[in-house]
């Protein structure tokens, strides 16, 4: 319970002295309570007459070790060694700062318990919650207090915690985002301040002002731009700076050199008493460029918030089962085999197959699907989805970077670090507008110095402002990075920027078959013994010992639970089948020319199983079509967009699944090298060709098509390398791919187009002399906010 | 209108900085909305949270009204009181950020009082919680703005020196204005900016102070001036 010193309701210091008038007290469930002030004990009472009483106690945390078994207590006291501080936390001097997932935080209301509750154990000096991702990020002086209480205060709360190490990959963007925000805050605090001195500066100027009020309110914006200026337009002259070394000048250098003239000028002015300041177009104009800069810089997080998420999304910690004794151990101690409880609410830490228990889990940060999943024994969890319903025992199949989650973690890295040629360019031509438009103004300032010499810095400036190429350098980044951060909802994995562009001129699609318009996970149908010297049953397990060898889909149709005959010497056979020894007998597995050499065209469909020349048994497997198939392709269909299928499978299945889906052109029995000539015909004819398949087998196909697709989940993931990778079992993302992408493109097109007519347009008036230097900066502003609001329209794309 | 911006600044400054006191008494209103959702969306929390909060700054406004009314009366009555209440106003807003700077409760006799009217408003406020839609958060928003609250009336003072009823509203519209970011903070549990605040209590309480150290520049220096016109015409 609260002491008395503190407030019951807001947990800060109640008044001192125990005189009357300073004593207020609530009555929850029969316990008077002391609270601070007369809003608290109004607040806390309408809390305990709605029927919330429970929110306090809900809240309040019992001390650390109440009613919990000793040995869960001593669990967390492990995270009270200096090795597990060095680990976990950044330490600077007697401060440790880490980040703690609390699993089963669900509302906002559990992030105001926890942070309540953390602040008031004695030495935490900060404690931030972000609900949406679940993590925790405290302050505390490491001398007064160990990781481990805190973590214990968590547990007690009744969620689990667990510490996470500082990432590197995600730590400058939380840095990053952090500055933004203080220099934007800076900037419109600073603005809004500037605007109000302004308004009574132009009031002034119409209606008459006392002289030294007019020079007071000159030196209060002088005191509150310095900031500004120097503060939150710092990453301008630094970038300006740095295009001038690197002899690329950006859209910062006019920014910097109207920004900079602007402030000095109005300084001077200031202080020598001079006809005018500029100090509101100054902060007017830094704040909007701030503002845009932020928006920009939160879309492009956004698209990698997936990637720095998702390696945030493994625990650090797990509960390791050896012959029924638990011990808490790192993840990273994990290795294939080992057995792990997992508790409802925390996070899967390793790919591992469910052994005991059944429950739900939420996979949405590796599928975008939103609804739980069911899961049971024997089935696949992967490494980063969320243990919702109840306790599992899971085994062990892949850890660290071999999971799925590795696997989408490298992919959406690698797409971090390549700039599409695309946005590339659009830089390349906004650094030739840069220097065009300070020549421009060279020339203005000349002129307007001959012309009419007290208007010739108005003028220039106003021309430096509004020609900011601001518009024209986002117009191409903002529409990409929002299309990024799209994508990855929408279940698709852009892995190579490139891509978006080439999608959305494509005219031709190819597709794989197996594992792409069907589900690829071919189920044994019949099986037809066709010499009578042998079983059914032990050619079934002949055939799942020989399948043992293979990574064909089809092998998986005869993986079997029980205990198979041991097969020596297995060979796999590119395209062909699987050959072994068993039993002292070498058996051939695959298509019927390779099991038997039969050259047979009619019996062609399905998996023989062959010794010495003979057909012993023929296995009749089925490969369903994806239930969205259909509606897919007719959706692509009605898009344009030619379709045509070329599989390494046999003429009948493939013929097969072409006509079932009304795809003319198809090729079957196809070799990776047929498939590469297929789409090099195709592009030789002008055709851009997206190659949609798997690619397990044939990467240079999808290397060779202009832009590729891969469905891909569990351990297919880690071996794919198309440009888009379609997460789930759905086909229909295929559609969303190009629709998005051409969407982006028409965004990137519109974005382009008024930037340029915004700078024609408002050169010639700049030039002319008709636009005051406020106006520049709200135009300028406008132009570029327009960009990037145009962009984020893509964001509500479905 | 060049006389009220100060203020206006002065009670935007006092919401926004001053609002990291209110975070712990009112953050328990983010666990009456969620009561509604079992899952808190920022999709479905904004929208309560915005509606919410306007409620509060037009309750706020309403205040601002009236006591200007009453101000304006008072300087209307007695025509000697509008420099002394300019001067007051100033004097006000620094001990508004004393307030906030060193955790003050000066107006604790007042919030008592303002008590009793709460609590003739609370059974309203019963019926709207949970306050899962825009209507009824809005309504406890208005509700809310009557909470006894010591900063509300320090700034409510101010208002009232403006003796003016738009430039009343608008002073407490402003200080409304300010409480905002962290009260949504609260609403969406955003708790960075909440954090940043009560970690920079004193220097945003001594900015306030500033602030009024600045509005009360103006009419001093005018008095000093005008004094030394007096004196100037004793000279001769």
């Amino acid at each position: 319970m609260a002491s008395s010193d503190t407030c019951f309701h807001c947990a800060l210091p109640n008044p001192k002295g125990n005189h009357k008038s300073d004593y207020f007290t609530v009555e929850i469930d029969g316990v008077r309570h002391r609270v601070c002030c007369p809003g608290c004990k109004a607040v806390a009472e309408l809390i305990r007459d709605s029927g919330m009483s429970n929110y306090y106690s809900m809240r309040d945390a019992p001390q650390p070790g109440a009613g919990k078994p000793p040995e869960e207590q001593a669990e967390w006291l492990v995270f009270n060694t200096d090795n597990m501080l060095n680990a976990f936390a950044d330490i600077d001097q007697s401060v440790a700062e880490a980040t703690i997932y609390a699993g089963g935080m669900y509302c906002s209301a559990c992030s105001w318990l926890i942070e309540t509750s953390l602040c008031k154990i004695p030495g935490v000096l900060s404690v931030d919650v972000n609900p949406m991702t679940h993590r925790v990020r405290v302050r505390w002086s490491h001398r007064l207090i160990g990781l481990g209480d805190i973590l214990a205060n968590l547990a007690n709360l009744g969620y689990r915690p667990q510490p996470l190490t500082a990432d590197d990959s995600t730590r400058p963007e939380i840095a990053e985002q952090r500055t933004a925000l203080k220099r934007l805050l800076v900037a419109s605090l600073g603005m809004m301040q500037v605007m109000m001195f302004a308004v009574g500066l132009y009031a002034g100027d119409f209606s008459g002002i006392d002289e030294d009020m007019q020079h007071f309110l000159r030196l209060v914006s002088f005191f509150v731009t310095t900031p500004v200026v120097f503060y939150a337009g710092k990453p301008f002259f630094i970038s300006a700076w740095r295009g001038l070394v690197t002899r690329m000048p950006g859209m910062d250098l006019p920014v910097s050199v109207a920004v900079g003239a602007a402030y000095a000028a109005s300084v001077y002015a200031t202080f020598s008493r001079g006809p005018s300041v500029w100090f509101d177009s100054v902060a007017m104009f830094v704040f909007f460029l701030t503002l845009g800069r932020y928006l920009e810089m939160r879309a492009r997080h956004r698209s990698i918030d997936r990637g720095a998420a998702l390696s945030q999304l493994l625990p650090n910690t797990t509960t390791l089962i050896v012959d029924e004794t638990r011990t808490v151990v790192p993840v990273a101690q994990l290795a294939k085999g080992d057995i792990v409880l997992i508790r409802a609410g925390d996070p899967i830490p390793a790919d591992g197959f469910i052994v005991a228990g059944k429950t739900s889990v939420d996979e949405s940060m590796l599928t975008g699907e939103a609804a739980p999943q069911p899961r049971s024994t024997g089935e696949l969890l992967s490494a980063g989805s969320v243990n919702l319903d109840s306790q599992i025992e899971l085994r062990v199949d892949a850890t660290g970077g071999d999971t799925t989650l590795g696997a989408i973690s490298r992919m959406s890295e690698r797409a971090r670090f390549a700039r599409p040629a695309f946005v590339m360019l659009a830089d390349r031509i906004a650094s030739y507008v840069v220097v065009a438009l300070l020549l421009v103004a060279t020339l203005v300032a000349a002129y307007w110095y001959l012309a009419a010499p007290e208007r010739a810095f108005v003028i220039t400036l106003s021309v430096l402002v509004v020609t900011c190429p601001c518009a024209l350098a986002l117009a191409t980044p903002a529409a990409f990075a929002t299309a990024g951060s799209r994508f990855s909802q929408l279940q698709l994995l852009v892995t190579n920027g490139d891509a978006i562009e080439v999608l959305s001129r494509a005219t031709h699609i190819v597709f794989d078959k197996t594992g792409t318009l069907t589900s690829g996970q071919p189920a044994l149908e019949s099986v037809v013994v066709c010499d009578e010297d042998y079983e059914q049953e032990y050619c079934l397990r002949v055939a799942a010992a020989l399948e043992q060898a293979s990574s064909h889909p089809i092998a998986n149709a005869f993986r079997s639970d029980q205990t198979l005959p041991v097969v020596t010497d297995s060979t796999v056979h590119i395209a062909a089948g699987v050959s072994g020894t068993v039993d002292g007998q070498l058996w051939r597995i695959g298509k019927a020319d390779f099991a038997f050499a039969s050259d047979d065209q009619s019996v062609s469909n399905g998996v023989y199983l062959g010794t010495n020349g003979r057909c012993i048994a023929r296995f009749n497997i089925s490969d369903p079509v994806r239930p969205d198939a259909h509606a897919t392709l007719n959706s692509l269909r009605s898009m344009g967009i030619t379709l045509s299928l070329a599989s390494g499978d046999h003429e009948q299945s493939v013929t097969a699944v072409a006509n079932s889906l009304g795809i003319t052109d198809f090729r079957f029995d196809c070799s990776p090298e047929d498939k590469l000539k297929t789409i090099e015909k195709l592009q030789a004819r002008g055709e851009r060709v997206v190659m949609v398949g798997d690619g397990i087998n044939d990467a240079p196909v999808l290397a060779g098509a202009d832009a590729s697709i891969a469905p891909a989940h569990g351990a297919l993931l880690a071996q794919t390398s198309a440009d888009v990778i379609m997460l789930g079992e759905s086909l229909h993302p295929l559609v969303t791919a190009l629709t998005m992408s051409r969407k982006t493109l028409r965004i990137v097109r519109q974005n382009l187009v008024w930037a340029v007519v915004y700078n024609v347009t408002a050169l010639p008036l700049a030039v002319a002399g008709f636009v005051p230097p406020w106006l520049a900066a709200i135009g300028m502003s406008a132009s570029s906010l327009i960009v990037v609001l145009n962009s984020l329209r893509l964001n509500r794309f479905k | 209108m060049t006389a009220l911006m100060p203020l206006l600044a002065a009670a935007f400054g006092a919401g926004l900085l001053g609002s990291a006191h209110c975070l712990g008494m009112c953050g328990g209103i983010s666990g009456l909305f969620a009561a509604g959702a079992t899952v808190a969306s920022i999709k479905t929390q904004l929208p309560l949270a915005i509606a919410y909060n306007v409620g509060r700054v037009i309750s706020y406004a309403l205040l601002g009204v009236t006591v200007a009314l009453i101000g304006s009366t008072a300087v209307s009555a007695i025509p000697d009181l509008a420099g002394p209440v300019r001067l007051a106003g100033g004097v006000l807003i620094i001990v508004v950020g004393l307030q906030v700077a060193f955790g003050w409760r000066l107006l604790t006799p007042v919030e008592k009082i303002g008590a009793t009217i709460w609590n003739r408003l609370v059974p309203h406020a019963k019926g709207l919680i949970p306050a899962n839609s825009v209507s009824k958060a809005t309504g406890l928003g208005l509700i809310w703005g009557w909470l006894p609250c010591g900063l509300v009336y320090s700034v409510l003072l101010l208002a009232a020196t403006t003796a003016d009823a738009i430039s009343g509203g608008l002073v407490m519209v402003a200080f409304g204005l300010g409480t905002m970011p962290a009260m949504i903070a609260t609403g969406l549990s955003a708790s960075g900016i909440a954090a940043f605040m009560s970690r920079n209590r004193l220097g945003a309480g001594l900015l306030i102070v500033l602030l009024g150290v600045a509005t009360l520049a103006m009419p001093l220096t005018n008095m000093l001036e005008n004094t030394e016109h007096i004196h100037a015409e004793e000279k001769p």
